[in-house]
């Protein structure tokens, strides 16, 4: 069984959206739906200014708030490390929603709150999800974290990485290449 | 001014209000609500909160008198049951409202998620509703030993539900506000205020209507003067907790924490604080019963009304505190204040909730006997002549 996990270089992210544009189509969403988004921060004054950008979305942690809160195991953590939701076990009582510390889900229309399922349809089948697949710039790598030749594995051992909030203690599986 | 017809137009309005209300949420959804991606709990979460708090606060403040066998609360017993059972259900009705699918409850009991504080809420408070039940069923019966012996569980019951609600936000590592100890405990403060301004005005309107043969005068003293005196005394124990929350909050500016509290102090929050949580909750009851005859009952009806309506919106401020803060990923990146507010929709059905209250309890009124008088085996006679306290 792979054990899947996720760097994201933010670094080489230009902002363009192709990630969150790409994951609306595959997963048919809503236009103002997205599993995935891009945290944006301008600093300085013209000329001197910079803009940093963060993909953000469901970090898929170990030891996943959502999973732990939820009353009927709607949410629950897969053994290849997804978090996933069984849409017809869930309540909509949206306790997912307050105790994930990284905004990671939205309401839909029927009332479930949804989130990135890090498409298993590709992963499965060694492919990249359409978030990563259509990115320009290889800004996200998923992989086989129990693979030791998988190429997440190598970016993990050629980079120093951090993981996002590690205070809160929720052992997230995407990674970020630290600038 | 007060009497059973006034009593049954009062309630019928209000539920008038609640079904526009609902009917509202059930067809818009979320869109009727004043919450949003990232603030999802609001003023449903708060009123569900409020409701069972009440029903709480009267378990446990009834329980002196057939619990804890302190003679003077006797007389309050029935009625707040009938009271906890009322509030009870109408905090079920707000919550089925809030939920997105509330059939899909029905996984509590084929799929639990032991670990969640929602799964422990329902299982503790349906059991806290068998309870009541029961109890009410015996007490109705004149089975006063057993009934008495299910007003422990349901007191131990009231505490364990009570304070396990507060445990849904204090678990939230996600929101410093909340996390922690003290909401658990807060909580279980608030409902015993509320609880006490619920009999307040329940035994000064019963007063007022004659509705009951029992005394309401034990030794000079009259129930809602004792009532009172307790409510100084948790209106002085709320302000305790609420102010080293906010002091300590604001203190060392802890991150989150820092930012919900002054929301509360001079945000967006802060006229609801100042008003509602303050002026209303503490302030204006504590002078009206601090001041010269202030237990007179018509003071405590007074000052029981207004910290009943204080304590609604300190559970919506609270609720709203804990998530308005907007969460930062970036280094650098500023938080701003979310914005969320209480809808039409939901004001319906807190005022519905409100209105089922009074009608359960007047329905039950008159078909039950809610008089203790007949009761008393003890030797000392508690017919004293009613006299203004």
């Amino acid at each position: 069984m792979a054990r899947y996990g996720l760097v994201i270089d933010d670094s080489k992210c230009t902002g363009c959206t192709a990630c969150t544009i790409a994951c609306q189509l595959h997963n048919n969403l809503e236009p103002e739906m997205t599993y995935n988004r891009l945290e944006i921060l301008e600093t300085g004054t013209y000329p001197n200014v910079k803009m940093d950008i963060m993909p953000m979305q469901c970090m898929h942690c170990d030891n996943a708030p959502c999973v732990s809160v939820c009353p009927t195991q709607a949410t629950y953590k897969r053994e290849d490390g997804i978090v996933a939701i069984d849409y017809d076990k869930c309540i909509g009582c949206k306790y997912c929603m307050t105790a994930c510390p990284y905004d990671a889900r939205k309401l839909n229309e029927e009332r479930v709150p949804v989130k990135c399922r890090w498409c298993p349809e590709y992963l499965e089948k060694g492919e990249q999800p359409p978030c990563a697949a259509t990115c320009m710039n290889d800004v996200r790598v998923f992989g086989d974290l129990d693979d030791p030749n998988s190429k997440i594995n190598k970016i993990l051992a050629e980079n120093e990485v951090v993981s996002l909030l590690p205070e809160k203690g929720t052992k997230p599986s995407i990674f970020y290449v630290k600038k | 001014m007060f009497n059973r017809k006034t009593g049954l137009i009062i309630a019928g309005i209000l539920i008038v209000f609640g079904l526009v209300g609902a009917l509202n949420i059930l067809i818009h959804g979320e869109h009727a609500m004043g919450t949003n991606n990232k603030v999802p709990w609001g003023a449903m979460i708060a009123g569900y909160v409020f409701f069972v708090g009440a029903s709480a606060g009267l378990s446990i403040v009834s329980s002196l008198g057939h619990v804890f066998k302190i003679e003077r609360f006797e007389v309050i017993g029935k009625r707040a049951l009938v009271g906890g059972i009322a509030t009870l259900l109408m905090g079920f009705v707000v919550i089925a409202l809030e939920l997105g699918k509330p059939f899909n409850m029905i996984y509590i009991l084929f799929s639990p998620g032991i670990s969640s504080a929602i799964f422990w809420m329902g299982a503790l408070y349906g059991t806290l509703l068998v309870l009541l039940l029961a109890e009410f069923y015996f007490v109705i019966k004149g089975k006063h030993a057993i009934a008495s012996t299910i007003g422990i569980f349901v007191v131990i019951a009231d505490v364990a539900a009570h304070s396990n609600l507060g445990a849904v936000f204090g678990n939230s590592v996600a929101r410093s506000f909340w996390n922690g100890p003290f909401i658990p405990i807060y909580l279980i403060v608030l409902a015993i205020l509320l609880g006490l301004g619920v009999l307040a005005v329940m035994f000064y309107i019963i007063d007022k209507t004659n509705a009951t043969k029992d005394s309401l005068v034990y030794r000079n003293e009259h129930i809602v003067s004792i009532i009172g005196k307790l409510m100084a005394l948790f209106i002085v124990i709320s302000f305790f907790f609420m102010f080293w929350k906010l002091f300590t909050s604001t203190y060392g500016a802890a991150p989150g924490q820092y930012e919900a509290a002054m929301a509360l102090l001079a945000g967006p929050l802060s006229f609801n604080f100042w008003v509602f949580d303050v002026l209303l909750m503490m302030v204006i009851p504590f002078i009206l019963l601090m001041t010269k005859n202030g237990f007179q009952p018509q003071r405590v009806f007074l000052a029981g009304i207004l910290t009943i309506i204080g304590n609604l919106f300190v559970r919506i401020d609270l609720v709203f505190a804990g998530e308005i803060v907007e969460f930062t990923f970036l280094p650098g990146q500023e938080s701003q204040y979310l914005h969320a507010f209480v809808s039409w929709s939901e004001w319906g059905v807190l005022l519905g909730a409100i209105g089922g209250s009074i009608l359960i309890y007047l329905l039950a009124e008159k078909y039950f006997n809610l008089d203790e008088e007949h009761e008393h085996h003890h030797g000392e006679s508690k017919a004293n002549k009613p006299v203004e306290a």
